[in-house]
């Protein structure tokens, strides 16, 4: 074995991902992945995912969850740190197999000492709350689980999931990052669908007011996938994006946790979530947004 | 004359919750199979939409293309086609007449599994034949493409004039 080897094994942090087929195990870790919702396919057998994290390497093994892959589950919890147990909330005519499914790991679980994290997933969708989620589960006769709601469609939660998730792994806290003052966005001709400010009403009337005119000018300058940034001394700098339907406008300051280029890239991926998932119209924008906003502001 | 692909397997695992992977076989000589070794070779761990396998059945070379499948309800699935080679295959030319008319011929768009096993057909019947592929008005012409790339998709025996062999 060499060091390289003794290093890795040292630093083991595996969770394995588990949940009933279209729960939305690996649209959760594409989220995590990549910070934004992608639609995706059936997963075969398993898939090892990688991600870094302030130095730490996380390995998140996303396994398939027909019931033709579910015998493989087992084999991978030997050395596993956490579980992730993925529920489609509103799915409650496969709550009871799921609950089954969950039964058969938990012996697994308890001998190697693997700690719960239960995602009650597609929480933009009607369906079970937490307390039915652990009535239905009996999770208060298991000592080591945590439960969090979380939609990796809509994004609503999921930072609060991962640094959940990421205090189990390594018992480090992990602080959100706040990325923006504000963040606008406008369809594609600059009428404004939506909005998000953490400070005071001046910051959106800053936005509604003179700041219209110059997302209107950008509007018509008609550049598929062009951005333009600019400064002002008042309120700070301005970044605006376009992608194919929608135009971002996001403001930066300063005394923000992020750098300008972490905005920026916040900012596109904000875009590209509402690309995937919505469809346009003013109030599904407004539902998107306001979720995956939680995850910026 | 022996067949260049001796079978075609398609295995399929579509959107809908609760499904799970569906294998067919074209040809009928499969018997020494086993549907387990099938899901491992052709639909393997972690398989994702236009990925291609290279990989071995038995000593036989197996060529897997994966795609995605149109499903009506839920999310799409995923499929892959399989093709088992004989030992006269010329395994470089068959990939690439075959990556060819995957990334010409839209697999993706395809809705149901019969589609793909009538494609499936036909694509053993034209590289068996070394006919022009014909499928839903596509047409590509093997036998052309191949004089193009200077490959056979046939193992090519050397005649050696003279001497003992």
């Amino acid at each position: 074995m060499g060091l390289f080897d003794r290093i890795r094994r040292k630093t083991n942090l595996k969770t394995v991902i588990c949940g009933l087929d279209n729960c939305g195990k690996t649209t959760i870790v594409n989220f995590l992945k990549e910070g934004r919702f992608i639609p995706t396919t059936p997963t075969m057998g398993k898939e090892k995912q990688e991600i870094i994290v302030a130095g730490t390497r996380l390995e998140l093994f996303d396994m398939g969850g027909q019931t033709a892959f579910r015998s493989i589950w087992l084999g991978e919890l030997k050395d596993a740190k956490c579980v992730l147990w993925v529920i489609d909330r509103s799915d409650t005519k496969r709550i009871d197999e799921s609950r089954r499914e969950f039964d058969k790991i938990l012996s697994s679980v308890e001998k190697f000492n693997v700690k719960i994290l239960i995602a009650s997933n597609k929480c933009d969708l009607p369906g079970m709350s937490i307390k039915d989620v652990i009535d239905i589960f009996e999770l208060h006769k298991i000592n080591n689980f945590e439960i969090m709601e979380c939609s990796a469609k809509t994004g609503k939660g999921m930072v609060d999931l991962f640094t959940k998730f990421y205090s189990i792994l390594t018992g480090k806290l992990i602080k959100k990052s706040v990325v923006a003052k504000a963040i606008t966005i406008y369809d594609n001709s600059g009428i404004p669908l939506v909005m998000n400010s953490n400070k005071a009403q001046a910051d959106q009337q800053i936005l509604e007011g003179g700041f219209l005119s110059a997302i209107t000018s950008f509007a018509n300058m008609k550049m598929a996938n062009s951005n333009i940034k600019f400064e002002s001394q008042d309120n700070g700098t301005f970044i605006i994006m376009r992608s194919n339907n929608y135009i971002g406008a996001l403001l930066w300051t300063n005394d923000l946790d992020a750098p300008l280029e972490y905005s920026e890239e916040a900012l596109k991926d904000l875009l590209d979530h509402l690309e995937n998932t919505s469809n346009g119209e003013k109030a599904d924008v407004e539902l998107k947004f306001s979720h995956y906003a939680t995850n910026l502001m | 004359m022996k067949p260049i692909v001796t079978n075609i397997i398609i295995s399929a695992l579509k959107g809908e919750a609760g499904s799970n992977p569906e294998i067919h076989s074209i040809f009928p000589n499969d018997n020494g199979i086993l549907k387990e070794n099938i899901i491992q070779h052709t639909l393997p761990t972690g398989a994702r939409s236009t990925d291609f396998f290279d990989t071995k059945h038995n000593d036989q070379d197996l060529l897997v293309f994966v795609s995605e499948l149109k499903c009506n309800r839920s999310r799409n699935g995923v499929v892959s086609i399989s093709f088992l080679l004989n030992d006269n295959a010329e395994k470089n030319a068959i990939i690439s007449v075959l990556k060819t008319i995957f990334s010409e011929f839209h697999m993706d768009k395809m809705e149901k599994i019969q589609d793909i096993v009538n494609l499936a057909k036909i694509l053993y019947t034209s590289l068996n034949s070394k006919q022009n592929f014909q499928f839903n008005g596509y047409v590509f012409d093997i036998q052309g493409y191949l004089n193009s790339i200077g490959l056979s998709i046939e193992k090519q025996v050397r005649k050696v004039k003279g001497g003992l062999f």
